[in-house]
Order: structure tokens, then C-alpha cells, then sequence
């Protein structure tokens, strides 16, 4: 009984964190309708200005809890919704969450920046070594701080919200812009106090949580990963709910641990949050399916059959030439840059063309890998690097498909957040500390004939891409991009559309991995983190996630940024700085910059065509009595 | 029409307005004079509603001119024009489906001066019903009860001008002349009505005088008996092809 006692109060310590969080996170996301990714790196901005202000400065701990909480966090919102939200309007989903993706990595680049990673960041607790007795089990001050903010902030939270007017308004804008502004509330006013509001929120719980953890940017910052689950379970709106929710997690979390067997739990517990997350998206209700996208984007145009197996040949006889002519030395990154290419291309139908966004593609390329190096190097093994990954996303997609598409991205992320911990860094998965050894498959050996046999896959995938976009599938991809609701009155079966696409999609992704595992001749935890999905994804995106052209050019560039960074220092850690700007800009580049460049020199071209503007209005009278007569 | 003296109370001077590459309206010049009800009446796409858009700020004409009782106000936000005293009832949706009654009380108080206590009791007064339904989700109201509670903001905020965009839109025939009748008795009482609407029997009863739109431009303009028998030809484009 005691240690039931004990265990629930951690759970409840920990899900009371859990529940500013996410609360944080639903009132950024109701009031902007913009799902706030970089939310946990906000708050671990948050804890590490504390730690600036307390251990370097000197500030004692209340006015610097104060000063961060109250107006250095809520700044950086505002701030933030002035300068990208605002600009993002009605975007669609694969833009927005690529902004803020982009602005998690761009505030971790500048934590890292200032705060170098490689010295140690200590925040000591509140009330350090006061403990107080409640029914037999020993709290810490600094847990009877956490769990009387987490109350005090949801009941004045919740009547800030119902009885001010301005909480009335916050929730009117949610409701209905453009009548909140005919009754002279300004929804940009309140979307940046929104915002303000949940970067305070995401400020609160990284102080708080500042001295639980080591702090460390990229750890900070996702273990917010954590908190979607409750921010989900109150599906993404209702505050109570999601309060419940945060607690709920953190109790699940903690009895876990104290219950399941001790060598047991060490695995399974990052699994934790994300089977939450599934039980949570499993009760969610039906989401209504969109009509239509409100910015119509023009897609790149779409090679035709003989152009597309033209650039295929000659792609090939590059290939061919280059794996001949290159220097050995250079032909491991090569090969390396063209397995990410392969990689990368999996994006292409997933997100250039059905408009889906996975956040661990890196993820399943890392289950392919450790398939092929189960199965062995033989055609067997190159199956399984493809139909496991395959069989993996449909499981992770599923639970989705009756929602939205944020709810898919929030699964993968949760997915290849719990796979990070319970699957690339166990040791009876990865069974060596150097790495799992991978085979190369097929027994080709030889560096040249392997870098070949990689620019091959790259090349029957691309034509395989290319020609699924100018079948029949590719067309209700597309057409379900625009509108899931028009394709199910057409009698499609979209969730069977998306499913059988994400699946490829994965299996694509695997066999990039198991090519890559193959290449390097091992793999680690680190070559399948979450973080460098989320670069990975980014950089497709910022270069033209919608083209092949895109993404090959992304993953070579990605390929000779270090080779950049033995000519100039410092390049390495701007990488990740540029990418997420890239990312950001995006707003206006919807097609990437391959998109745009192509764009720009069609529309030169084009321009003496263009017939000329109508001043009148287009005449219907002629149809009228030409259908009366 | 308007006598040089009296300013307009709502003025559209060579509005030409649209969406992106899409022009909808062509030359728009529209005097709301500053007692009466106008009626914009005209065929489904014509342009009224963004006729009323752009005279409630929400979308910013591409030439032309916008005056409020005499000034300049093209380009401002409609929160700001709501504040100054225009209040703009949206087609079909005019309260917040989430909120509660009261809730949407308290949201029709922006405007500088007007009072909680105040809104509340006009509101409730003039409509015992939603007194009885103050807790309940206004989306859970009749659509009856909702054009009443959207029509409580015209009542309450003591508006300079009201635009109402299609408030008979799926209303049963008695709730229609009710509203009608609110609103003949709105303008009554001294605010000018800009009142936009689809079906033309209805609107050619309360209005004192009749614009007719079609295609983007103003076909006709005039008192209710002038125009009466030129707005089925405008809605069929008979009109100026002979």
C-alpha cells in the first residue's frame, strides 16, 4: 500500500507537469489553429534563461522564476506569433508543421549556441533539501511547488477564460474569427496573447522541470513529446480534459515502473507515453473530413512518361560514369548521400503528394536496416528491410486515419520518440555497444558496384514515384490533398489511399535504411534519432518535397555539408540554424525552392502568352439565350 | 438622391473589389443615407456579400473609397470600424455556435461604452427566451433564437450603421416577418439599415429604398415601387442586352 501511496504522488508530480504542457499546447493551438511544435523548445529556452539568470547571474530563485514565467517566455511567443504565425494565415498542415518544426531546431541551434551542450547546466530545485510527510510518503518542497502551480495555474486558467472578457474573446476567436472581429475584438491581438499565454505555459514547465533533468536542449525539448499525449486525449480543445489527461499519463507512467518487473520496465517505459497517445487517438471521435483547401497551391508540373525514363537513363549513365571516374575515397559519402536520397524520395509520395506528414521517416529507415541485418544480406533480407518497415507504418498509421492529419504526425513523432529510447538503444535489439553490424546485400562488396547498386534502387524507385503520380493513385493522392471530403462522396476509399501510402511509403524508407546500414557497415541509435528525421524532413521540404529533382538536390547538399565544414569551421552546428530559417521562410515558397526556381523561369517564358487582363466582366447573357433558343 | 447637407452615413465611392485575380465588384457607388433601410437585393453571386465585406472592413477594395458618417475609413480592420459604431451582422452566422448566451453577451461589448449590465438586460428583455437559455450553447439554440441573440448586438450596441447580411436565410416564414419587423423598427428608431438579401419580396416591404446588383455592378436604384418591376429582369441579365 505504501509504495502504491508513493507511486501515485510521484505520477501525480510528474503528470501535474504533463498538464501545464499540454495546456500550454492547447491554448496556442485553439486560439491559432496552429499546432505548436516547438512548444517543449520554447520552455527549454525558458529553463535555460533560469539557469542564466539564477546560477550565472546570481538572481535568487523567485524573481528569476517570475521574470522568466512572466515576460521573457511570453515575449518570445509573441514575438513568434508576430513574426510566423501571423504570416501563416490558413497554410495548410504540411506548412505549418514545417514551420514550427523549423523553429524547434532553429531555437535548439541557438540554445546550443549559447549555451555550449558540452558543459554541464546545473538548476538546483526549489527549497533544496526541505521535505514535508503526507500520509507516510516523503515529498520534496520543490514537488509541493510543482503540484500547487499546476493548480493554481488550471483553476485561474479557467476562470480567466470564462469570466474575463478577454478570456471570452480568446475563446470566441476560436469559434469564429471573422464575427470576433465584426464585434471589435482584434483576433490578432488575441492570437498573439494566445500565444504569449502558451509560451508562458511551456516557460512554467521547463523551470519547473529544470532541475528534475539534466539540461540539455535537445532532451528538453522533446520531452514535451510526452505531453501531446494529453494534449491529444483533450483533443487538442478542452483544457479540463487535457488536465486530466497530463495526470493521468503521469500516474500510467509512474505505476508502470513501480509494477512491471525491474529489467522489463527499463525498456518498455518511453514506450509509455505513446501507447497513451494510440489509446488516446483510438477514443478520439471522428474528425469531420475537410472540404477543400482554402489556398489553392499550384503543384509542380508532372514529367511525362518519356521524360521521366529519359532522366532516368541518363541519371543512370551519370552514375555509371561517376562510379567509375570517383575517387575511392569519396565513393563511402557518396553512396552514403544517395541511400538518403532514397530516403528522402519516400517523402515524396507521403508529402509532396498526399499532403501527409511523417516525422520519423529516419525511423523506419532504421527498422529496415535491423531487418536486414536479422534477415542476412540475401534478396530475403532486402524484403524484409521493405516489408517490415511497411508493416511497422501501417500499425503506427491506423490509429489515425479516422483524424486529422496533424494526428499522424503526431503519431509518427510519438512513434519515433519511443523508438529512439526502447528500440535503437536496447541492447538486445542492437545486441553490440559499437552498433549493430549490417550486411551489404546482395554480398556486393565492392564500393563501386555498391555505390552502382544504391543509385540503381534510387533510380527504379524515382521512375516507380514519378509514374505513381501520373497513374490513377497518384491522381486521388492529389485529389485527397485537396479535399478528403469531395474523394469519399466519389465513393473512395481514403482511408485505404492513405494507409496503402504510408505503408510504401515506409517500406521506401527502409530500404534506404537497410542500403545505408549497408554502406556504413553498422548501425548506431544515433544515425536514426528523431531530431535528424526532423532535419531530414525539413530540408525536403525547404528544397521541394513535391519534386525528385527536390529531394536528390536536398540529401547531396546534406552530403557535402561536411565536407564544407573541413574547409570552413563552424558549418556543422549552422546546418541545423539554416534549415529550420529555410523551413521558416517556407511560408511563401509553398513548392520548395526547386518549385520556385522552376516556377520563376516557366513564368518568363510564359509571359507573352498571357492573355490580357479582362476589365468587364465575363458575359453570360450569350450562354443564357443560346440556351433558350 | 441625398441631399448635399446631410452626410451619408455609409458611403462606397468606386469601390472595385475582389479575391486575388477574381474582380467581383465593378464601380460601386452606394449612398446609405442616414435613416431608412437600403436593400441590396440581387441573384445568388452578383456580389452582395462582398459588397457588405468590403463595407464592414473585412476585405480592403482594390480603388475606390469607403466613408463612414464622412470620413475616409477604406483599409481600416473591421475590429476597429466595429468599435467606431458599424455593426455588421454575417450571413447565416452572426453569434458563436461554443459559447454560451451569456457568453455572447459579453462578447457584444467591445464597443467602448456599451456596459454588460446593459447589454444584458436589452437582450433579455426584448427576448425572454434567451434569458431562459442564458447557460445553454448558443449552437444549441433554433435558428430563430440565434438570429435573435445575433440580432441583440444591433440592438444593444447602439449602432451608427447595421449591415445585415441574409438574416432570413433558412427561417421559417414567421421568424422572417419578426425579424423584419425588428428590423423596421431598429430603423425607426433612428439607425441606418444596410440589408442585404436574396429573395426580393420579403425585402421590398420594410426597405425604403432598393439597390439592385448584378454580375458586380448596380443595375438599378431607386424607391421600392420604381424598382419593383425591373428586378426579375435583373435577376435574368434581360436588362441592356436589347
Amino acid at each position: 500500500m505504501d509504495t502504491f501511496l508513493a507511486l501515485t504522488v510521484t505520477g501525480l508530480v510528474t503528470g501535474c507537469l504533463y498538464a501545464l504542457t499540454a495546456s500550454g499546447l492547447v491554448v496556442t493551438y485553439t486560439t491559432s489553429g496552429i499546432f505548436n511544435f516547438a512548444h517543449g523548445a520554447i520552455g527549454m529556452l525558458a529553463a535555460f534563461s533560469y539557469w542564466e539568470l539564477t546560477a550565472s547571474q546570481g538572481m535568487p530563485g523567485l524573481p528569476a522564476l517570475l521574470l522568466t514565467v512572466l515576460v521573457i517566455s511570453p515575449l518570445v511567443g509573441a514575438v513568434i506569433e508576430r513574426l510566423l504565425v501571423r504570416r501563416l494565415g490558413t497554410a495548410s498542415l504540411e506548412v505549418t508543421l514545417t514551420v514550427t518544426v523549423g523553429l524547434l531546431l532553429l531555437l535548439i541551434g541557438i540554445a546550443n549556441t549559447i549555451w555550449d551542450p558540452a558543459t554541464p547546466h546545473r538548476v538546483q530545485a526549489f527549497f533544496l533539501g526541505d521535505e514535508v510527510t503526507v500520509a507516510g510518503v516523503v515529498l520534496t518542497a520543490h514537488q509541493l511547488v510543482i503540484v500547487a502551480t499546476a493548480t493554481a495555474v488550471a483553476i485561474s486558467l479557467w476562470a480567466f477564460l470564462h469570466w474575463s472578457r478577454t478570456g471570452v474573446a480568446l475563446r470566441a476567436v476560436v469559434d469564429d474569427r471573422e464575427l470576433a472581429a465584426l464585434t471589435g475584438a482584434s483576433p490578432t491581438r488575441v492570437g498573439q496573447l494566445g500565444w504569449a499565454l502558451g509560451a508562458g505555459l511551456a516557460g512554467l514547465a521547463g523551470v519547473l522541470l529544470a532541475s528534475q533533468v539534466s539540461l540539455d536542449a535537445t532532451t528538453m525539448t522533446l520531452l514535451v513529446v510526452n505531453g501531446y499525449a494529453a494534449a491529444v486525449l483533450g483533443r487538442l480543445t478542452n483544457l479540463p480534459l487535457t488536465f486530466v489527461g497530463g495526470l493521468l499519463l503521469g500516474l500510467c507512467q509512474a505505476w508502470a515502473v513501480g509494477y512491471l518487473t525491474l529489467d522489463f520496465i527499463s525498456q518498455i517505459q518511453p514506450v509509455i507515453p505513446m501507447l497513451f497517445l494510440f489509446v488516446a487517438l483510438v477514443l478520439s471521435p471522428q474528425a469531420r473530413l475537410r472540404v477543400a483547401q482554402t489556398a489553392p497551391l499550384r503543384a509542380p508540373s508532372v514529367p511525362g512518361a518519356r521524360r521521366t525514363l529519359l532522366a532516368t537513363g541518363s541519371f543512370l549513365v551519370v552514375a555509371a560514369l561517376a562510379a567509375v571516374a570517383m575517387p575511392l575515397s569519396r565513393m563511402g559519402d557518396a553512396t552514403h548521400g544517395m541511400a538518403v536520397a532514397l530516403i528522402l524520395l519516400s517523402l515524396v509520395p507521403l508529402v509532396g503528394y498526399g499532403g501527409m506528414v511523417s516525422l520519423s521517416q529516419l525511423t523506419f529507415a532504421g527498422i529496415g536496416a535491423v531487418a536486414l541485418a536479422k534477415v542476412g544480406g540475401g534478396p530475403e533480407g532486402l524484403l524484409a528491410a521493405i516489408a517490415v518497415p511497411a508493416a511497422v507504418g501501417l500499425l503506427v498509421a491506423l490509429p489515425t486515419m479516422r483524424l486529422r492529419g496533424l494526428h499522424l504526425a503526431l503519431a509518427t513523432l510519438a512513434f519515433g520518440y519511443a523508438m529512439d529510447d526502447a528500440f535503437f538503444s536496447n541492447a538486445t535489439v542492437m545486441t553490440d555497444s559499437l552498433g549493430l553490424p549490417v550486411p551489404r546485400p546482395l554480398g556486393l562488396d565492392d564500393p563501386r558496384g555498391y555505390f552502382f547498386l544504391v543509385c540503381g534502387a534510387f533510380a527504379v524507385c524515382a521512375f516507380g514515384v514519378l509514374a505513381l503520380r501520373r497513374s490513377t493513385l497518384g491522381r486521388r493522392l492529389v485529389a485527397l490533398g485537396d479535399s478528403p471530403a469531395g474523394c469519399s462522396t466519389l465513393g473512395m476509399r481514403v482511408r485505404r489511399t492513405k494507409l496503402g501510402v504510408f505503408a510504401m511509403s515506409a517500406g521506401m524508407a527502409g530500404l534506404g535504411g537497410a542500403l545505408l546500414g549497408g554502406q556504413q557497415g553498422a548501425v548506431g541509435s544515433a544515425d536514426f534519432g528523431l531530431l535528424l528525421s526532423l532535419t531530414l524532413l525539413l530540408l525536403a521540404v525547404v528544397w521541394g518535397v513535391r519534386t525528385v529533382s527536390g529531394v536528390l538536390i536536398a540529401a547531396l547538399l546534406l552530403e557535402a555539408a561536411p565536407l564544407l565544414q573541413d574547409h570552413i569551421s563552424g558549418v556543422g552546428s549552422v546546418v541545423p540554424l539554416l534549415v529550420g530559417l529555410g523551413a521558416i521562410g517556407l511560408g511563401k515558397h509553398q513548392n520548395g525552392i526547386v518549385g520556385s526556381v522552376v516556377a520563376a523561369t516557366r513564368r518568363r517564358r510564359a509571359v507573352p502568352n498571357l492573355p490580357q487582363p479582362r476589365t468587364e466582366p465575363p458575359i453570360r447573357e450569350e450562354v443564357l439565350t443560346s440556351a433558350q433558343s | 438622391m441625398t441631399a448635399p447637407v446631410v452626410t451619408a452615413a455609409l458611403e462606397l465611392r468606386g469601390v472595385n473589389a475582389g479575391y486575388g485575380r477574381v474582380q467581383v465588384l465593378y464601380d460601386i457607388n452606394l449612398v446609405l443615407p442616414p435613416r431608412g433601410v437600403v436593400a441590396l437585393l440581387g441573384p445568388n453571386g452578383a456580389g452582395k456579400s462582398t459588397l457588405l465585406r468590403v463595407a464592414s472592413g473585412r476585405t480592403v477594395p482594390s480603388s475606390g473609397q469607403v466613408l463612414l458618417r464622412g470620413n475616409d475609413v477604406t483599409g481600416r480592420s473591421p475590429e476597429r470600424l466595429a468599435r467606431v459604431g458599424l455593426c455588421s451582422v454575417p450571413e447565416g452566422r452572426g453569434v458563436f455556435p461554443n459559447l454560451t448566451v451569456s457568453d455572447n453577451l459579453r462578447m457584444w461589448t467591445f464597443r467602448p461604452g456599451v456596459r454588460r449590465k446593459d447589454v444584458e438586460e436589452t437582450a433579455y428583455g426584448r427576448f425572454p427566451r434567451l434569458a431562459e437559455r442564458r447557460r445553454q450553447l448558443a449552437g444549441r439554440l433554433s435558428g430563430g433564437e440565434q438570429q435573435m441573440l445575433a440580432m441583440s448586438r444591433a440592438l444593444t450596441a447602439d449602432p451608427d450603421v447595421l449591415l445585415l447580411d441574409e438574416i432570413s436565410m433558412g427561417l421559417a416564414p414567421v421568424v422572417v416577418a419578426e425579424l423584419f419587423a425588428l428590423v423596421r423598427q431598429i430603423a425607426d428608431d433612428g439607425t441606418p439599415v444596410l440589408l442585404v438579401e436574396q429573395f426580393a419580396r420579403t425585402a421590398l416591404e420594410v426597405a425604403d429604398e432598393v439597390a439592385v446588383l448584378s454580375q458586380g455592378r448596380i443595375r438599378l436604384h431607386g424607391a421600392p415601387d420604381q424598382v419593383r418591376d425591373g428586378v426579375l429582369a435583373t435577376y435574368l441579365h434581360a436588362e441592356g442586352s436589347a
